[in-house]
């Protein structure tokens, strides 16, 4: 090993040099998804096989984690809250916010104003707006109440009652819609106008343009958020955390929630890693089914693809 | 959706912590289990914990607390005072405020412990083999290691498991009384005396509260026509969480945990406790249901300003809130069932097993137990002392202090918490125990069930002792 090549100083290739740079620009992402993804992913499946209180050293159990979890009544229960909250919020949540973003879209005197003004609720942190709908679901004094017994109806024990307390979070989700409304209003303005003109030249009405032009063209967009959105929904957290704390009756203990108490309150960091993984099976089963049957409804005007 | 993201990511960044200190962690393992084998030193742990460094004759310890920013303030008034009795131990004190035990678990898994912790459930974290035992240390003090420097058998008991210390406190908190005086002066109702021999019988407490519970129309639960829907002014509310729940069982005889790891919440002095505590609202009417939601929303301290309560079940520590809001208010002992009780517990200062100072952080312990830490918070209203000296009639001097404790408050401390406080036992695995239960008798607050029937479903005291055993064998392993 004494020779030297003393050659070696030729230049490089162009090509190669710019393979270089090429993996340069990409790895500040490419490490940071190592180190702070994939790096704690394999870390935790390797957790999931082991009983591990994160104090005391880690010991191998195998699958008996995920074993456990078919015979834990509260893991069910979870994942019934879960895919409650998912089947109800998402599409009401979709829905309001493509028609908020529809009347964003609107020409009129002021409505940057109004883009604001619903926008706003998105910037304001989730545990103050929590604290505000608790305030607002309060059963003796809160807004909601009063306003029903104005026009005569009942109080509701929105937050103490197991049959209400799930509607009152739901509700209480779609105050975020800002950020996915935004979204559709970019996609609602990038929608060519020639082809509303178009449209009703041929006499299509207000009602048929949106279904057969605003609708097709806007349905990338649609799908976009509604992948966002499922996988969103499916890792709601903060909203039971914070105002219902799992309850009443663990009536809003959600997967995520309940994977947290596993992990950082009854310290069962291995129960807690296995309940990761298989949230995250289901979240891809669920994404895959979305794109299959969805995604091929979805219209792309570059149909290149 | 951005907030379930931001869960998300704080749950990522902490598992990355954790594949962080996963290497640590195993290279500590033959340490971190053995920390009940007495005060001797920890052995040649290979990871320090985090700013342990001496050099030049200075040892730098840390500790970790959480706490609001009057707390905040006074642990750094006290080691300031620490620093000038102790120039040669420089304490980091990271103070945490939000999501405490996370973060605490986080470092103690991370292989980067404080040296000092706060604990909140302690045979939680001696379980775990992360408390140093520190008995020959308290019983060789001049000061603390005599018989009645503390409040005991209280202290005793929060303090020691199986006759070894792990901790020290340095304050009681107690449930006790708060009620609106003009609201009562107004009803002609006599108020709550602060003297235990002179406590309400739970008939007195409900006729009072009755005559305090009135209706847009004036009216009050019990006569025809009353409108629970409409009410205008509340009786009292009572929350429904562990403690105040426990508060009522003890003063019908009955017992919540007991250091043979056996839950008895679900024995008929109990139960009928926890039942006459929901029908407060359920039944009587002189309860809003929202109680263990008040906190959230508008909390029941301005409820108790504003006259939309008459009488507020609630612990002494709310004490330093309520004293600063604009009205008249006094304190008085809770109502007997069958016996004057009530509950004590507070947490308490822990060594950790693998710290590399432990003479630094022992004297560091000894300091937040003294008088002159647990002054500051007394003074404020937030602690009751831990210390016979300070209930002493000089003693009280030092701390009652006019427009923060009201009028008699001198016999909730010399009387009430002295003499008539029950420690509450925390066993191990109580988190879990105690979620289990909450969610078993959330039917019963709302008057959907009754306790025995929300019991009997939901086998909950079965579940509860299941976790306890488990909870238990672990304990017993470590010690």
């Amino acid at each position: 090993m004494t020779t030297i090549a003393p050659t070696r100083q030729a230049r490089l290739s162009i090509r190669a040099r710019e393979a270089i740079y090429g993996y340069l620009f990409i790895a500040p992402a490419v490490l940071g998804f190592i180190l702070w993804i994939a790096g704690p992913m394999i870390f935790s499946a390797w957790v999931s096989l082991t009983q591990w209180d994160m104090l005391s050293p880690p010991k191998i159990v195998g699958l008996q984690n995920y074993r456990q979890m078919l015979e834990d009544g509260l893991f069910w229960q979870s994942l019934k809250v879960t895919m409650y909250f998912t089947v109800v919020s998402v599409p009401l949540f979709q829905a309001l916010a493509f028609a908020v973003a529809l009347l964003m879209n609107v020409k009129v005197r002021g409505i940057t104003v109004f883009r604001t003004i619903y926008y706003l609720p998105s910037i304001v942190p989730v545990v103050a707006s929590s604290m505000l709908w608790a305030w607002i679901f309060n059963s003796d004094f809160g807004l909601l109440n009063s306003l029903l017994q104005a026009v005569g109806l009942p109080k509701v024990l929105w937050l103490q009652d197991p049959t209400w307390a799930m509607p009152a979070l739901i509700v209480m989700s779609l105050w975020g819609i800002g950020g996915t409304m935004l979204i559709y209003l970019a996609g609602l303005q990038g929608v060519p106008a020639q082809l509303y003109e178009a449209a009703e030249i041929d006499g299509a009405g207000k009602w048929q343009q949106f279904l057969h032009v605003t609708v097709p063209m806007m349905s990338p967009v649609i799908f976009f958020n509604l992948v966002l959105g499922l996988i969103g929904a499916l890792q709601t957290f903060t909203q039971g955390y914070i105002i219902t704390n799992g309850g009443p009756g663990n009536s809003t203990l959600f997967y995520v929630l309940y994977l947290y108490r596993q992990a950082f309150t009854y310290f069962n960091m291995g129960y807690a890693s296995a309940m990761a993984w298989v949230l995250f099976v289901i979240i891809l089963a669920l994404t895959l089914l979305v794109f299959r049957y969805v995604g091929r409804m979805v219209y792309y005007e570059d149909e290149s693809r | 959706m951005a907030d379930s993201r931001l869960s998300r990511r704080q749950f990522l960044t902490h598992t990355g912590r954790l594949a962080l200190g996963v290497a640590a962690t195993s290279l500590l393992a033959g340490c971190g289990s053995n920390a009940g084998g007495g005060a001797s030193t920890p052995g040649a742990s290979p990871t320090s914990p985090s700013g342990g460094t001496s050099q030049g004759g200075t040892t730098t310890i840390s500790m970790m607390g959480w706490g609001s920013p009057l707390e905040k303030q006074n642990v750094q008034k006290g080691l300031d005072m620490f620093q000038q009795q102790h120039p040669d131990i420089k304490v980091k004190w990271i103070h945490v405020p939000q999501d405490y035990f996370t973060k605490l678990k986080t470092a103690l898994a991370g292989g980067t412990p404080p040296d000092v912790f706060w604990t909140g459930n302690l045979a939680d974290y001696v379980s775990r083999g992360v408390v140093m035992d520190i008995t020959s240390y308290v019983e060789q003090d001049p000061v603390i290691g005599k018989p009645d420097y503390f409040l005991q058998p209280q202290e005793k008991e929060r303090s020691t498991i199986n006759g070894k210390w792990f901790g020290i406190g340095s304050c009681w908190v107690i449930h006790h009384l708060y009620y609106n005086s003009d609201i009562l002066e107004k009803a002609g109702v006599e108020p709550p005396s602060p003297e235990p021999d002179k406590a309400w019988t739970w008939e007195e407490f409900l006729e009072n509260c009755r005559k305090l519970t009135v209706d847009a129309s004036g009216k009050h639960p019990g006569q025809p026509g009353f409108d629970p829907s409409k009410v205008q002014q509340w009786g009292v509310s009572w929350p429904t969480w562990s403690l105040p729940r426990d508060v009522l069982v003890f003063s019908n005889g009955g017992e919540a945990f007991t250091p043979d790891y056996k839950c008895h919440l679900g024995e008929p002095e109990a139960m009928e406790a926890i039942q006459a505590l929901a029908d407060l609202a359920v039944k009587h009417q002189v309860a809003p249901q929202a109680a263990q939601m008040q906190q959230l929303g508008m909390s029941s301290w301005q409820m108790l300003a504003s006259g939309k309560l008459a009488i507020l079940v609630d612990g002494s520590w709310a004490l330093q809130d309520i004293s600063k809001m604009n009205f008249k208010f006094g304190c008085g002992v809770l109502p007997k069932m069958k016996k004057v009780v009530t509950e004590a517990q507070a947490h308490c200062h822990v060594i950790c097993s693998r710290t590399k100072h432990l003479d630094a952080a022992w004297q560091l312990l000894r300091f937040l137990s003294s008088d002159d830490y647990q002054l500051g918070l007394c003074k404020a209203g937030l602690w009751l002392p831990s210390h016979t000296s300070l209930l002493t009639e000089d003693g009280l001097k030092r701390w009652i202090t006019p427009g923060v404790h009201p009028e008699g408050y001198d016999k909730i401390a010399t009387e009430y918490l002295l003499k008539y406080s029950k420690n509450y036992f925390y066993p191990a695995g109580f988190e879990q125990a105690d979620q289990i239960l909450t969610s078993a008798l959330d039917p019963v607050w709302i008057g959907k069930m009754t306790v025995q029937e929300a019991f009997k479903k939901t086998n909950a005291i079965g579940q509860v002792n299941q976790v306890l055993q488990q909870a238990k064998a672990k304990l017993e392993a470590q010690l």
